[in-house]
């Protein structure tokens, strides 16, 4: 008697995980608490480990290749044959893959429950699941809520259109005549997803404004020791930053909106999504209520918010719910940039390098540490005067950080 | 092609199949001298004679049974029954005679005629002289009913009502008399049973009829500047009913409201939602639904309120395009 394991769902956005590795071959045997394979979906990656005993007798999705969640993975040989494992293998999984199902569960999060199991579809989309082949309740894990419609499924479909292309061996993969060819990894999609989601959806216009760093620089020198001794987290510039810019945006409550169908939400609390570069990518990782956080809190959340997304373990609810987000590329040198807005914010802060710059002042040239700032909003709910308001006020924050208290 | 109003075609198309073929024979109710009720007999009279145009006492009954007979001597009566709402007083004549005749002779005898009658609400006729009958005779078979929405289709269809050889109801709409539209002159026939798509669009299918087709494009216009592309199919007929044309647009859209002025409950909304479900409910993505009148007699004092419209058949669309 064997059973299915499942790829399992972790977190309410999860549809499809990646294989990244197999830690038993077909012939080992399996221990409850034993990792079995370890997956990656959008930005992080899970251990799953054995629920029960065993002899992995297949491995039906190989290390590379991207599944729906709910999909087998895998056959277990079940010794004792308990449970009902022929029973799993056969019902289509409604909803969520519930753990107790499956052979195999993802360490430190189980997935969540759901109430109905009774999948609510249109008749149309029931069609289109059964001619292509797919069960709608895969679908459903993907659409809670109202019910399945044409364009879930369809839209269900292309994803795995997506995934096909990019699966190894497809007749429709590009091969390169010359060069290398590095395969797609789950973040990568979601990344090159968002931008261009991006810059479908939104109004995107920008601002550039020059501002003097020195007040700034000074501020981190002098609140580094006392910041330090209390957390052991050197505050960077950044974490300074961000807390300056939501002082800026709690003035200016039209930068921290969204973009419905119903209308424009203005949120009242400002979450700061800080875009932070990745050996191979980019993750957003949030400082949720940021208005009401010292800096020293920023920085310690900062810190082991990236340090979780460079080991890739940052869960992905810390990656959601950002506001507004800032992205900085000072450390590089570059002097200034423009960023893509982080659906669905309205704004992001494009932070340049502090250089050294001849400016005038009081009608002579001096050397000032500058900085750039540029700022894209979206056009859609901001103006171009109201954005111009709050690069002003942000230009005078950061100049005379002590007016973030005023 | 000119600029003709609903009660003038109607009675240019008597004119000109009572020219066309002699046996084409008017009875009703002031169908003589005072040119009917709504002025649809106007003229016929003086242009062919009382042998031809026959005014009656007011007896329903009798002036069907009349033309039935006539019919089945080999006339082409036209029966004018002031108003739908009268028609229940003839029912025994209609369902269980001239429904039946081809039937019950076994095809030697047929029952060529054609009862028109205004139906309908929009000027305030009070409960007895204002009501939207058709699902009645629509579910008596060998019957044929008809219910032209625009000048032409009124003159197209009751020319081939005339020349069909099975009993027509042509129920007109007293509140579309006076509208206008263009009518081609002189020979013109809209075919029996064939409905007509008069919009076509690609997300929500309305099959309507009648006053209700002037609402429904209504609609559609509202909703086109929300994004909402509707088709509205106008079914002209209503028994032979045009399964093919509703069909063909429901795969299309995958959407469908119905609308009529009749009471919704037990109409034809009600067949021809179960008949898409019957036939084709894995093209569905969305409930059916329908708009009608509530159920209730049509009052006099608050006819406008009680009376389905554009922004009814709206907010039904809205409601199939967000579920």
């Amino acid at each position: 008697m064997s059973s299915a394991i499942l790829m399992p769902k972790v977190g309410l956005t999860m549809t499809e995980g990646k294989i990244v590795e197999w830690r038993k071959a077909v012939g080992d045997r399996v221990e409850p608490g034993e990792i079995v394979f370890v997956f990656e979906t959008e930005k992080v990656s899970f251990d799953v480990e054995a629920t029960q005993s065993g002899k992995v007798s297949r491995i039906i999705v190989g290390e590379g290749e991207t599944v729906a969640i709910g999909t087998e993975v895998a056959l277990l040989d079940d010794a004792s044959a308990a449970a009902a494992p022929a029973q799993v293998a056969a019902a289509p999984p409604q909803g969520d893959v519930p753990a107790k199902d499956n052979p195999a569960s993802v360490r430190a999060e189980p997935a969540p429950a759901r109430g109905s199991s009774k999948t609510r579809a249109t008749p149309l989309a029931r069609r289109i699941a059964k001619v292509n082949g797919i069960d709608i309740a895969q679908v459903a894990a993907t659409s809670p809520g109202t019910p399945l419609k044409k364009r879930d499924v369809e839209s269900y479909l292309a994803g795995l259109a997506v995934r096909t292309t990019s699966a190894p061996g497809s007749a429709a993969m590009p091969t390169p005549a010359d060069g290398r060819l590095v395969k797609l990894t789950s973040m990568r999609e979601v990344i090159a997803r968002k931008m261009v989601a991006s810059t479908v959806e939104a109004a995107q216009a920008y601002m550039v404004v020059s501002v003097d760093a020195g007040n700034l620089v000074d501020a981190r020198t002098r609140l580094i020791p006392s910041i330090e001794k209390q957390t052991g987290v050197r505050p960077t510039l950044t974490d300074l930053f961000a807390k300056i810019v939501a002082v800026a945006i709690e003035r200016h409550p039209v930068m921290n909106t969204r973009w419905t169908k119903e209308g424009i939400v203005f949120l009242d609390a400002i979450h700061m999504g800080i875009a932070t570069a990745l050996d191979d990518g980019l993750v957003v990782p949030v400082i949720g209520n940021i208005g009401t956080k010292k800096l020293a809190e920023i920085a310690v959340e900062r810190h082991d918010l990236i340090e979780k997304a460079r080991s890739g373990k940052l869960p992905p609810e810390r990656m959601k719910g950002s506001t507004f987000s800032i992205s900085s590329l000072g450390m590089f040198g570059v002097e200034e940039f423009s960023a893509i807005i982080n659906q669905p914010e309205s704004g992001i802060l494009a932070v340049g390098a502090i250089i050294d710059t001849p400016v005038a002042r009081d009608g002579a040239v001096v050397i000032r540490p500058m900085m750039k700032l540029t700022l894209t909003y979206d056009h859609r709910i901001i103006d171009g005067a109201k954005a111009a308001a709050f690069v002003a006020t942000l230009k005078d924050v950061v100049e005379e950080p002590l007016l973030a208290l005023a | 092609m000119t600029e003709t109003r609903y009660i003038k075609a109607i009675n240019e198309a008597l004119h000109e199949e009572m020219t066309r073929d002699e046996n084409v024979v008017i009875i009703g109710e002031d169908v003589g001298a005072p040119g009917g009720a709504f002025g649809g007999t106007r003229g016929l009279l003086q242009a062919f004679g009382d042998k031809r145009v026959k005014d009656t006492p007011i007896s329903e009954s009798a002036i069907v049974g009349l033309a039935l007979g006539a019919a089945m001597k080999g006339l082409r009566p036209v029966v004018e029954v002031m108003f739908a709402d009268f028609l229940p007083v003839c029912m025994d004549q209609i369902v269980n005679q001239i429904a039946k005749t081809r039937f019950m002779f076994g095809g030697q005898f047929a029952a060529p005629l054609v009862i028109r009658a205004p139906g309908g609400a929009g000027l305030n006729a009070g409960p007895q002289h204002s009501q939207s009958l058709e699902a009645w005779f629509a579910h008596i078979p060998g019957l044929k009913v008809v219910m032209p929405a625009t000048p032409a289709d009124a003159k197209g269809l009751l020319k081939s009502a005339i020349r069909d050889n099975d009993p027509v109801l042509v129920l007109e709409h007293k509140a579309l008399y006076a509208s206008s539209g263009d009518v081609p002159a002189g020979e013109y026939l809209v075919p029996i049973g064939k409905a007509d798509v008069r919009r076509t669009g690609k997300h929500v299918t309305i099959v309507t009829l009648s006053r209700m087709v002037l609402d429904s494009l209504e609609a559609a216009e509202t909703l086109a500047a929300q994004g909402i592309d509707v088709e509205v199919i106008d079914l002209r007929s209503i028994s032979p009913l045009d399964r093919q044309a509703i069909f063909s647009s429901v795969e299309k859209t995958s959407r469908l409201v119905i609308a009529h002025e009749a009471v919704k409950s037990f109409g034809i909304g009600a067949e021809i939602s179960a008949m898409v479900s019957e036939e084709m409910i894995d093209v569905l993505d969305a409930p059916i639904l329908r708009v009608g009148a509530p159920f209730s007699p049509v009052p006099f004092s608050q006819e406008r309120e009680y009376l389905p419209n554009a922004a009814d058949i709206v907010r039904a669309v809205e409601k199939v395009m967000n579920y």
